[in-house]
């Protein structure tokens, strides 16, 4: 399945944009994801697990995630599984920012214009 | 594990399948139990919103579209294809019933194009493309004659001439030969008139039929003078002999005559019925009885147009070849016996399917052409329809494409989309296809062949369904795949981008063509219309309502002179003018207007050569009370008079028709007293020729009549002669009763059986359903026309609406922008008004123009209406450009109501 490619802007579903941007800090497991876009998004974000376990596995799909090996942090006795992004996952997620950005200036520009005219 | 957690595994188990608990079951509940520990610890009111919402979480997992696939393949392996297609099949009607009114447009439309053309292509195949049932029958063809210069066309042969046929063909290894044949059957149940043929001996063995008791006819039996010998066919046996096998060897009396049955035939094909009718068998065309060749067929001379000749071509003959000997025979005959056999006559061999099919199977090509452009136009509109869809939707695919959905993973399910919309297509197609074909059957006239073979059939359902689903996926999917394939970014940055310019504009003009075919079918259809209703509600100068007719023919065995069937006309009239019951009531040899067109001399005139002048016309022998019963006017003189009888100077009343023509300087009263010279064709029924002429004298002058449902102008020119001196075998009865119609005959029938109970009265039927019989074809064309000519409006109405709701689509984001820099609503839809109303405005001015040039040729078909009548042209124009104007309005409408904000943001 051919892979987005990294000058590609998208939009994507928020929970996925929460999701990708937790993990922009470091690989982690399930319970930290739920736990960190929690706290990301003030409580407006609350995962349930099977919705949670659904974005990663197509986010995953996508190309966006990895499974990281358990054995690669071996601190963890619970021996649970973790995800990161992948190179294509970190472009997508600086793409989808830079796409806000250029659309909240075009709607300050725009809505500026409309107030002064 | 925690209580909670084991809850958490109850409801996985009863909400999820088992393929999602395996794959992630372990995991979510894992977390669960995380959660719900870290929840119990903030109070009661946090778990009870962790359990709703995982409850919910679960449910939408398990039924949710988006990343399901993932979801399932991450452990359990990929999904199979089969569960993929379903949940395609499942999204696809999610997807279509997201937006109600585009698809329920898509699917009338598809429906109507497909069932159009089910109904046509089933009639098509039905008629001309399916092989008659009988025996190879590729092999049967029918030999006729032409005569260019005199005109003639698909004469038959003499029976001499058949006779040198038969003697020397090669081409064909069996030849039959066949003439209409209808007789008095006397049976149980009292005389019937059946219908059937004369036959030669072999005519059965050529068309490939056998007998099921008895044999054919022999050549012995196949002779001047042969023995009395009848076949039946198999309706006839099962009524009239009770499916008896011993019936063979028994006596059957026709026309007074008995006659041996030798064999009974089996259920024999219609077109058998159909192969008798173009024979001219007279009333009902129904295989039921055979008799061998009119003896006295011997006898005819060369010149005349004998029997029907049906041959089967030997196995190494092809039609060309047979032509060509019929031809080489012809032309020898003519040298040979030039005194009895002249001139320019040239054999021809036809095909049996040709023969049977032909002009109809050119009109329904031209039919079926017409129900493939509209499937033509049908495709063009979902294209249209199908894009602004595409387009719409262009976000959605450029978003999935560019995290990472492959074009076959959006190919399969466009493809599973438009296949459900073409499966629903054509079901509907599928039904609205039946019940057209029903109404076609039930409309169609009588004359249409092969009729009863007409139904819808497996191959046709797969037809249909296979034409809807190929229609909409190629009008559907590739628009589609074309806006997946673009470059996501753009799709997002610019957003939807519609087809080229030079697409755009060869889809208006589609839209232009629409509207133009939509107003010319809706002038014509309308110009039928009003043509049909001149046609029917015309005046035909004689009472059509409440006339009953039915007809009775004598054997000329029993009614051997035209005394004999004087008595008879004489007997019947008497005991019916003294009936009760019956209003009036009076006798004709033929129906009304009929008789056969008759040679007389004007006396005293001349034509331009100085020869004396000679002119056909109908002639028609009646009763006193004709006039008065059937309401044609006395002009001037007086009507036949009981006192016109043998004994008197043979009296003739002509129409006003007649007059002018024969007399044409001449006021009516003043031609009585004038002569015609004339014979009669009724020994013609006994077997003879034609009377020799006499001078008969003109007695009265009356009004014109036309025969009902034709559209000539001109009335017929008529003359009248008393029954009593022009005794005919058949006599058809006119009754103007006060009675329900049925019940009109029983006196007739009464009193028929009192004076011979061996004499049927048949071919019931009032005036008025002949004339309606008669002008069938019209009321069949008009009906066509008109069905098209609805079709053509939606379709132009939908092909409007289609390209104005995808440019709306495409211009969203425009239509925001102004919006938000200060367009009023209104005043964006009059633009869009404006715009899309181009397309059709230009069609209805191309309409016009095509309506003005083939008004001439619907001229002819017209009744008292002009083509370019005003009242109907003007409407039909403003009618359609209405329409378009409604179909852009409802985008546009919408389009006015886009939210500017909305618009920019998406």
């Amino acid at each position: 399945m051919p892979r987005r490619q990294a000058d590609h802007r998208a939009s994507l579903h928020a929970r996925d944009f929460h999701v990708l941007l937790v993990l922009a800090g470091g690989a982690l497991h399930g319970y930290a994801i739920v736990r960190e876009v929690d706290q990301q998004s003030e409580g407006r974000l609350k995962l349930d697990p099977a919705n949670l376990y659904r974005a990663l596995a197509q986010l995953q799909e996508d190309g966006l995630i990895e499974e990281v090996d358990p054995s690669d942090r071996p601190n963890d006795a619970r021996r649970r599984r973790y995800y990161s992004l992948t190179k294509t996952g970190s472009h997508t997620l600086q793409t989808e920012v830079e796409r806000m950005r250029e659309l909240t200036a075009l709607a300050d520009s725009r809505m500026r214009r409309e107030r002064h005219s | 594990m925690s209580r909670a957690g084991e809850r958490y595994r109850v409801a996985m188990r009863i909400l999820w399948s088992r393929r999602l608990r395996e794959a992630h079951g372990d995991r979510a509940a894992a977390l669960f139990v995380q959660l719900h520990a870290d929840a119990s610890l903030q109070g009661r009111s946090t778990v009870l919103a962790l359990w709703a919402r995982s409850l919910v979480g679960l449910i939408s997992t398990r039924w949710a579209v988006r990343g399901r696939r993932a979801f399932l393949a991450t452990r359990a392996g990929k999904a199979s294809v089969g569960v993929d297609l379903l949940r395609d099949v499942g999204a696809g009607f999610r997807q279509i019933s997201h937006r109600p009114l585009v698809t329920s447009v898509v699917i009338t439309t598809l429906a109507l194009g497909i069932g159009v053309n089910a109904a046509a292509f089933t009639v098509y195949r039905a008629v001309e493309l399916s092989a008659l049932p009988m025996k190879e029958p590729e092999r049967l063809a029918v030999v006729r004659m032409d005569n260019p210069v005199r005109e003639l066309s698909g004469w038959w042969w003499s029976y001499p001439n058949i006779g040198d046929l038969r003697a020397s063909s090669g081409e064909f290894e069996a030849i039959g030969v066949y003439g209409g044949y209808a007789a008095n059957l006397l049976g149980p149940d009292g005389p019937q008139r059946v219908s059937g043929a004369r036959v030669s001996s072999g005519f059965l063995a050529t068309l490939g039929i056998e007998p099921i008791l008895g044999r054919e006819f022999t050549a012995d039996e196949d002779r001047l003078g042969g023995p009395a010998v009848a076949l039946i066919g198999y309706r006839l046996w099962e009524q009239q002999f009770a499916a008896r096998p011993d019936v063979i060897g028994q006596a059957v009396t026709l026309d007074s005559v008995p006659h041996t049955v030798v064999g009974v035939l089996p259920p024999t094909p219609r077109v058998l019925d159909r192969l008798l009718w173009l024979a001219r068998t007279g009333v009902a065309p129904t295989a039921d009885l055979f008799v061998p060749l009119d003896p006295e067929a011997a006898t005819r001379r060369r010149s005349t147009s004998g029997y029907g000749v049906i041959g089967r071509l030997a196995a190494h003959a092809t039609l060309a070849s047979a032509h060509e000997e019929a031809r080489t025979l012809m032309a020898r005959l003519q040298e040979e016996y030039a005194g009895d056999f002249c001139c320019d006559w040239n054999g021809r061999v036809t095909s049996l399917h040709e023969f049977i099919v032909g002009d109809t199977g050119r009109a329904l090509t031209l039919v079926v052409l017409v129900a493939a452009s509209v499937l033509a136009l049908v495709c063009v509109n979902l294209g249209a329809l199908l894009s602004v869809r595409a387009s719409e939707r262009g976000r959605e695919w450029a978003v999935r494409r560019s995290i990472g959905a492959g074009p076959a993973r959006l190919a399969q399910q466009v493809l599973v989309e438009s296949t459900v919309l073409g499966a629903l297509g054509g079901v509907l197609g599928l039904g609205l296809g039946a019940s057209l074909l029903r109404a076609l059957v039930s409309m169609a006239p009588d004359n249409l062949p092969r009729l009863d073979e007409i139904a819808l059939d497996g191959s046709t359902v797969v037809f249909t369904l296979a034409g809807a689903v190929i229609a909409s996926t190629a009008f559907g999917a590739v628009p589609a795949l074309l806006a997946a394939r673009r470059d996501p970014v753009e799709v997002l940055r610019v957003g939807p981008v519609g087809l080229s310019r030079r697409g755009a504009s060869v889809l208006r003009g589609l839209v232009g063509l629409e509207v133009a075919l939509a107003l010319v079918l809706v002038t014509s259809s309308t110009l039928l219309a009003l043509s049909f209703r001149n046609l029917a509600a015309q005046d035909p100068g004689y009472r059509v309502e409440g006339v009953m007719t039915a007809e009775v023919r004598l054997p000329d065995a029993e009614y051997p002179d035209d005394t004999a069937a004087g008595n008879l006309h004489r007997a019947l009239r008497d005991r019916l003018l003294n009936s009760t019951g019956i209003g009036s009531v009076a006798m004709a040899s033929f129906t009304y207007p009929g008789g056969p067109w008759t040679r007389m001399g004007v006396d005293g005139r001349t034509d331009q050569t100085g020869k004396p002048l000679f002119i056909s016309v109908p002639a028609l022998a009646v009763t006193p009370e004709f006039f008065d019963t059937l309401e044609v006017p006395l002009v001037a003189g007086r009507g036949i008079t009981g006192s016109d009888d043998m004994s008197a100077i043979g009296a003739v009343v002509v129409s006003e028709a007649m007059a002018a023509m024969a007399w044409p300087d001449e006021a009516p009263a003043s031609i009585i007293g004038k002569r015609l010279v004339l014979g009669s064709w009724r020994p013609f029924m006994r077997g003879g020729g034609a009377m020799p002429a006499q001078a008969h004298e003109v007695v009265g002058v009356v009004g014109n009549v036309r025969e009902l449902g034709s559209k000539t102008r001109e009335t017929l020119p008529y003359v009248y002669q008393p029954l009593a001196q022009d005794p005919w075998l058949s006599v058809r009865v006119f009754l103007h009763g006060k009675g329900a119609a049925a019940d009109v005959v029983e006196p007739v029938r009464a009193a028929l059986a009192e004076i011979d109970p061996t004499l049927p009265l048949f071919d019931i039927e009032s005036l008025a359903s002949k004339a309606a019989r008669g002008s069938s074809r019209e009321r069949f064309v008009a009906l066509l026309v008109g069905g098209f000519a609805v079709l053509a409006v939606v379709l132009a109405a939908v092909g409007t609406y289609g390209t104005v709701a995808y440019s709306v689509a495409l211009r969203t984001r425009e239509i925001g922008l102004r919006k938000a820099l200060g367009a009023t609503p209104s005043g964006v839809s009059r633009a869009l008004l404006r715009t899309g109303l181009i397309a059709p405005l230009a069609g209805a001015a191309v309409g016009l123009g095509a309506f003005a040039l083939v008004s001439p040729a619907l001229a002819t078909l017209l009744y008292e209406i002009t083509p370019l009548e005003a009242g109907v042209v003007i409407p039909a124009g403003l009618g359609q450009v209405l329409v378009a104007a409604l179909a852009t309005w409802i985008p546009a409408r919408r389009a006015s109501r886009v939210d500017p904000l909305l618009a920019l943001r998406d």
